[in-house]
């Protein structure tokens, strides 16, 4: 169990650095829609007999370079080419279950304690750091193309290379998130503490600051009252998720007044 | 600053939105580029910023092919939109004017102390210093506005470009900026390209102007209209006029006369 509660914080930890970016560049629905890519992706590894894991990461990473390329050359919107996808991974995940006359697992689904195991950490906690530092590397570099990238882009800022950086980024969030709150709940894990930071953070560092508090918060009471009344775990996190965004609304309705 | 030599663009063959456009601007210039909708202006100021190509023709900004150019940390560039923003952005003042150092500051690199203060001094300059730390969606949209040209002042630049920037402001911010630009212009002698299809500009703020697509109604011939004040009478006095000839514009058989 503590394998669980160290996985699911430092999950906590990164979710939501990828997810403020998204948020603010109106693209909140990519970790969902990767999520359903990944769901694709693990059905691919169980056809094919080896590493479901690994697959559904490669996957879903090519898929977060799919919807970008899209996106950057205009073919499609990016709203767009986010349902396109969201579906295509969908379909592609039901019509695969079936081949390998597999129903789809529950744990992928809503994320499982049991699917964590102690070899998990390594890999999370790697994953953590890369993602960590990545975002930190860039951070101004996100942080313009993020607001206004048509300035950053004439001003020289490599804002191709930062976007790609960053769905990459957040396909890798997302394939890793999976293990604990499952395919349905991961994009909440990416957006609402995001939200809820938005409600009250008077700058973009406070943002951030004030969205990775909520989100390892969420984790931490959603895996207690999770094992303490044996409830799904990925639903109260996501549940109490939802509550410090309401608690965050509530501050600011009562700060402005 | 830049030099443009018989550029052309067309977006479809055989309707060309921009042919044989030549003009120079030099260091100190406060150039207009006026025109209706649909006149090219966009199309210009996209092939200044690098961001196309033109087909035929020749442009060098800050003595630089600008599609490849590295000096393009030296342009201050101001769009159209830049204040229609997501009012919930978590940025403050500070943070937003910070960003008009990143390309000069280049990858791995933070911005430091000296960044803080070089934007420190572009918001002095538009007289917003005061407002530092609040959150750039609770500005009106004036001073909105004049953040986004500290931010623009914040990177040092040899060359400001600004697309629109009256569009989405009220009147009183209107005059503010315009009134600022010249300040910047003549204090500060900074260089400035403004790409608008507001005649106000005209006579009022800049020095030279080039109109893409104008006509201008008079009677008479092309001859006694150069020679008049008509020109002058709309254009106001002590304006420099860049000849501009247009062949699209001939080949729609005007009888007027094209800046």
């Amino acid at each position: 169990m503590m394998n669980a509660y160290i996985i699911g914080l430092v999950i906590a930890f990164f979710t939501p650095l990828a997810g403020l970016f998204m948020v603010l560049r109106r693209y909140a629905m990519i970790g969902d829609t990767l999520a359903h890519i990944a769901l694709a992706g693990v059905a691919i590894g169980i056809v094919v007999g080896t590493l479901p894991t690994f697959i559904a990461f490669a996957v879903t990473v090519a898929a977060a370079v799919l919807i970008e390329y899209l996106r950057e050359y205009r073919k499609v919107s990016g709203e767009s080419a986010l349902a396109m996808l969201l579906y295509g991974g969908l379909a592609l995940a039901v019509v695969l279950f079936g081949v390998a006359k597999q129903d789809i697992n529950e744990d992928l689904l809503f994320g499982s304690l049991e699917t964590v195991k102690a070899g998990h950490l390594g890999p999370v906690v790697l994953i953590a750091a890369v993602v960590l530092f990545a975002v930190l590397m860039f951070w101004k570099e996100l942080t313009y193309s993020s607001f206004d990238e048509e300035t950053a882009r004439v001003q020289g800022v490599p804002v191709r290379f930062v976007n790609m950086l960053l769905v990459v980024l957040t396909a890798v969030t997302v394939s890793f998130a999976l293990k604990i709150v499952g395919v349905l709940l991961v994009g909440a894990l990416m957006v609402i503490p995001v939200l809820t930071a938005l409600q009250v953070a008077r700058s973009f560092r406070s943002a951030s600051v004030i969205a990775v508090v909520a989100s390892m918060l969420s984790v931490l009471v959603g895996l207690a009252a999770a094992q303490r009344y044996s409830l799904a775990a990925g639903g109260v996190i996501v549940l109490a998720a939802f509550v410090l965004f309401f608690i965050a609304l509530g501050v600011r309705r009562f700060t402005r007044v | 600053m830049v030099e443009a030599k018989e550029i052309s663009f067309a977006y479809r063959k055989n309707d060309p939105v921009l042919t044989g456009v030549t003009f120079t601007v030099n260091k100190g210039d406060f150039f207009g580029i006026i025109g209706p909708n649909g006149s090219g202006k966009s199309t210009l100021l996209r092939i200044l910023l690098g961001l196309i190509k033109p087909q035929g023709g020749s442009v060098r900004v800050l003595g630089e092919d600008p599609t490849r150019s590295r000096k393009r940390a030296a342009i201050g560039y101001l769009s159209q939109t830049s204040t229609f923003f997501d009012r919930s952005f978590p940025g403050t003042v500070i943070e937003v004017v910070l960003m008009g150092r990143v390309a000069r500051a280049g990858l791995f690199r933070r911005l430091g102390a000296a960044d803080r203060e070089h934007c420190m001094e572009a918001l002095r300059t538009v007289g917003m210093e005061e407002h530092a730390q609040r959150k750039i969606g609770e500005l009106s949209s004036g001073q909105q506005q004049r953040v986004m040209i500290a931010r623009a002042l914040a990177g040092e630049p040899e060359l400001v470009i600004l697309d629109e920037p009256t569009v989405g402001v009220d009147v009183n911010a209107e005059a503010e900026f315009y009134k600022l630009m010249r300040k910047l212009n003549v204090e500060k002698k900074l260089t400035l390209i403004i790409v608008t299809h507001d005649m106000d500009i005209v006579g009022h703020q800049v020095n030279k102007l080039m109109c893409l697509h104008c006509s201008i109604a008079t009677h008479g011939t092309p001859k006694q209209f150069l020679e008049g004040d008509a020109l002058h009478a709309a254009a106001g006095q002590g304006i420099q006029l860049i000849p501009h000839h247009d062949q699209h514009h001939h080949e729609h058989g005007l009888n007027d006369t094209a800046l």
